[in-house]
């Protein structure tokens, strides 16, 4: 493509590129515990998810006869995503086809990267568990599974589940600190998750604010209406670490396409994640809250974005305020470079070609 | 002779003019910023001496970091206390960090350049004011003798060099449009014209606009002429008077250099704008990238004003204003300054331009000093040039990319930067991460303002705030996708044009 000759020249060495590879290194992490625990399944169902997910990109490109663009790694950070999103006992063909309707109904037709509205991996997750509860609900205890094929077993339940029902989840907290637990598989010891998680807001892939507000309004809505009856922190920290809050809010809140782009915007954006996620625990009829909440407040992104603006761009304007009082009170000249003391070198242009500046 | 204006000189030691004393509804409006201690008469006041500190005062901007602070004063003994530190750190502002490469060009030595066989100068005038030659098509123009002038002898434009007029041609110029050129061929023998003075005893505000008038005075930081801000300046009556060599672009150092070359000069412009602000506060402003060794040569003071050395992000004049938002702050180019301050004391034109040629396609980046006009070819062929991709004049982050390397060199020019490298091979969409709004000094949101520019609808672009837009390309040159966002939002703010059919590659 040729490139006009436009300023800048210089640009920074950040590329969408250098950002994807950040979040599949950061979720690689992830896989390591459950692979040494329960074999090579994940890794297995992981790559045929992003096999799926890579042919559902080039059919639909060769369909709506659109250039092929994959060498952004998206489809590998989506199917990996979607990997870790659901158990990982589940037949290999749940993770395809959430992967296949993250990328041919969720991310295709709105433009590809960059351009969607929801999150794909999100949104194949959540067309899976309403479609297919029955696959999606039956965890089986953490043991050697076979690396293709179906798992047997008997079902267990998971600490999002016993939650739901109002009891108390069998694992210590220890255990969920430091060992994987029935559930998502992405819902590894915790020192893992907040590792990964720390690494790509550190690498700046992720904004910080919509994770930790997403945290802390969780934390604060569990406190004041705790499922289980009668221990509030207890129930802080259950709630916390059951189902794939922790995950979304670290990993997929934090994802700039579908989240506002104004830090104002972002805290908003996190803490309606965590209410609506804590909401729909206690009045959903399924035990997994949090992406059904994140898929409603992509929703609301930009228009979360405009009122972020307008609030500090109104709360600029009061702060102008003093210094405006001060303008008024000297006389304008003929020709007002005031606002010219805001103009950075590119006034060489258009003063010399702004139409009738006379001397 | 032609009457070329009239010069008005001045004896620097009696200089005198009227100065009030502060009222009491000012001095405590002003007492919050700075203070301002019962003027005492000049000859009672023994310059470097300093005032005793006075009690609870936060000094200018707030909070102030690094080295303890030092007192500045101005030239005519009213001692404004503040505390300006030698060093500012602007870490918080908002901005894009570069990678700076300074140090090769500020290595060489600041040389002078000899123009070549054929000088450009561009007969251009901000407006529809027709400029009358002065000399024929054939005849020798000496130095500093007007090649044109407008017809109420107000504005003329001087010769750079001695030489013989060729011709006129009309040039499409990157930075000024279309103007008529005049084609000059240099004799090597440098004879200067007698310049015509009036001495006079006193300078005033009016002597000193006329003065930056007739010597074609261009302000490189923003381009304008002189003459203008001069009486903005007057009109607004700003506090704080900066001396701009902040060039926060990574290959420009022509402001570092021109305090270097003449730094004396910069200062003793920086006293005349005294004319037009009586009890401003001067420094001199330069911009540190963090590993420059030449920064050591630059003194802290120069005649009585401070040299301060900020660090920070690009763009860093918007960070300033922003830490000093209860002032009212001006800035003026180092360059512009030197050239008023020669003009006065010794009746020299703006002929000469101090430019930074640097870049990665440049084999010995230096500073070099060139006459107006000078084609482009000459400094590169100076410096040794290889393959180049893009040729910018100006800075190149706010630069204006050339295609005809003939192009004359024109008087608000920082520097001609050459890159061979084209830093990023595919653009995609934009992914959301919102690094354009942090990054913006003007606080606004460039993805949004360009996603409706490239959809027309002008008039939400607007109330998104596009029409703030500084045309800093920050924004551009922080996107990971490799937008243009720089030049989709800079259509829709009204009066500046991007010239994109120049720019077809």
């Amino acid at each position: 493509m040729a490139r006009k000759n436009l300023a800048p020249f210089v640009r920074s060495t950040d590329s969408v590129r250098h950002r994807m590879l950040d979040a599949i290194l950061a979720l690689c992490a992830l896989f390591v515990i459950p692979i040494a625990n329960t074999g090579p399944r994940l890794a297995v169902t992981a790559a045929f998810a992003v096999g799926i997910c890579l042919l559902g990109e080039i059919l639909f490109s060769l369909i709506a006869r659109t250039p092929i663009a994959v060498t952004d790694l998206s489809c590998v950070v989506t199917g990996m995503t979607v990997t870790l999103l659901l158990p990982i006992n589940v037949p290999q063909w749940l993770p395809a086809t959430a992967a296949l309707f993250a990328t041919v109904v969720a991310k295709a037709p709105f433009g590809g990267t960059g351009r969607t509205p929801f999150h794909p991996a999100a949104a194949g997750v959540v067309f899976v568990t309403v479609c297919f509860p029955g696959q999606w609900m039956q965890t089986l205890p953490l043991a050697r599974f076979p690396a293709w094929g179906d798992c047997v077993g008997e079902p267990v339940k998971t600490g999002a589940r016993l939650l739901l029902e109002g009891l108390r989840p069998a694992a210590d907290v220890n255990a969920l600190v430091w060992r994987i637990s029935p559930g998502a598989a992405g819902q590894t010891a915790l020192l893992v998750l907040l590792a990964a998680g720390g690494y790509l807001l550190l690498r700046k892939t992720a904004g910080w604010e919509a994770p930790l507000c997403c945290l802390l309004t969780a934390g604060l809505a569990a406190f004041l209406f705790p499922r289980m009856v009668g221990a509030r922190w207890e129930s802080v920290v259950f709630e916390l670490l059951s189902g794939t809050l922790l995950f979304c809010a670290l990993f997929l809140a934090g994802e700039p396409c579908v989240s506002p782009r104004t830090r104002l915007g972002r805290c908003f954006f996190g803490a309606g994640v965590g209410v609506l996620t804590m909401a729909l625990r206690r009045v959903g009829a399924y035990e997994e809250g949090a992406l059904f909440a994140l898929l409603l407040c992509n929703a609301l992104a930009p228009w979360l974005d405009r009122e972020a603006w307008t609030l500090c761009s109104k709360a600029r304007e009061l702060r102008r305020l003093p210094l405006l009082k001060h303008r008024k009170s000297g006389a304008r000249g003929p020709s007002e470079p005031t606002e010219n003391s805001n103009h950075e070198e590119g006034g060489a242009l258009c003063e010399s070609n702004a139409s009738t500046p006379q001397i | 002779m032609v009457p070329a204006g009239r010069f008005t000189f001045i004896q620097c030691r009696e200089l005198r003019f009227e100065r009030r004393a502060p009222g009491p509804a000012q001095r405590s409006v002003q007492w919050r910023r700075f203070h301002f201690p019962a003027t005492p008469p000049l000859a009672d006041k023994i310059p470097g001496e300093r005032p005793p500190r006075s009690p609870s005062k936060r000094g200018m901007g707030g909070r102030v970091w690094g080295n303890k602070a030092s007192y500045c004063y101005n030239i005519m003994g009213t001692s404004c206390m503040q505390e300006v530190n030698f060093r500012m750190y602007l870490f918080t502002g908002r901005g894009v960090d570069l990678p700076q490469e300074k140090n090769p060009s500020l290595q060489e030595e600041i040389r002078a350049v000899h123009p070549g066989p054929l000088v450009e100068v561009p007969l251009y005038t901000l407006g529809k004011t027709q400029l009358e030659l002065q000399v024929r098509v054939g005849e020798t123009v000496q130095k500093y003798a007007p090649l044109a002038v407008s017809p109420s002898r107000n504005h003329a434009i001087v010769a750079p060099c001695t030489g013989t007029l060729l011709g006129v041609k009309t040039r499409v110029h990157p930075l000024l449009g279309k103007a008529p050129c005049a084609q000059i061929a240099p004799d090597p023998q440098e004879k200067h014209a007698r310049i015509r003075s009036q001495w006079e005893r006193d300078l005033d505000f009016e002597g000193l606009v006329r003065i930056a008038k007739a010597a074609g005075i261009v302000d490189e930081c923003d381009g304008m002429p002189l003459y203008r801000k001069l009486r903005a300046l007057r009109t607004n009556g700003e506090h704080l008077l900066v001396g701009s060599a902040l060039d926060d672009d990574p290959y420009i150092t022509s402001g570092m250099a021109s305090l270097l070359w003449r730094g004396a000069d910069v200062a003793k412009g920086l006293e005349l704008l005294d004319l037009c602000a009586p009890r401003a506060i001067r420094l001199i402003a330069v911009y540190d990238p963090g590993s420059c060794r030449a920064l050591n040569a630059l003194p802290k003071r120069i005649r009585d004003t401070e040299v301060i050395r900020v660090r920070g992000k690009y763009p860093v004049w918007p960070a300033l204003q922003t830490k000093w938002r209860g002032q009212k702050i001006q800035r003026f180019g180092v360059q512009a300054l030197c050239a008023l301050s020669r003009a006065v004391y010794r009746g020299e034109a703006m002929t000469d331009v101090l430019l930074t040629v640097a870049g990665n396609a440049v084999k010995r980046p230096c500073n070099l000093i060139a006459p107006v006009g000078t084609p482009i070819r000459r400094l590169l062929e100076e410096c040794g040039t290889r393959e180049y991709y893009w040729l910018c004049a100006g800075n190149s982050m706010t630069g204006v990319s050339i295609e005809d390397p003939d192009t004359p060199v024109t008087a608000g020019m920082r520097g001609i930067v050459a890159l061979n490298r084209r830093p990023w091979m595919k653009s995609y969409s934009c992914i959301g991460c919102g690094r354009c709004i942090r990054v913006c000094p003007q606080k606004l949101m460039p993805c949004y303002i360009a996603q409706l520019c490239e959809r027309g609808e002008w008039e939400e672009a607007g109330r998104y705030g596009a029409g703030d837009c500084i045309g800093c390309g920050a924004c551009s040159a922080g996107c990971p996708s490799g937008i243009e966002l720089s030049a989709i939002v800079g259509r829709a703010v009204p009066g500046r044009s991007y010239h994109e059919e120049w720019g077809k590659s």
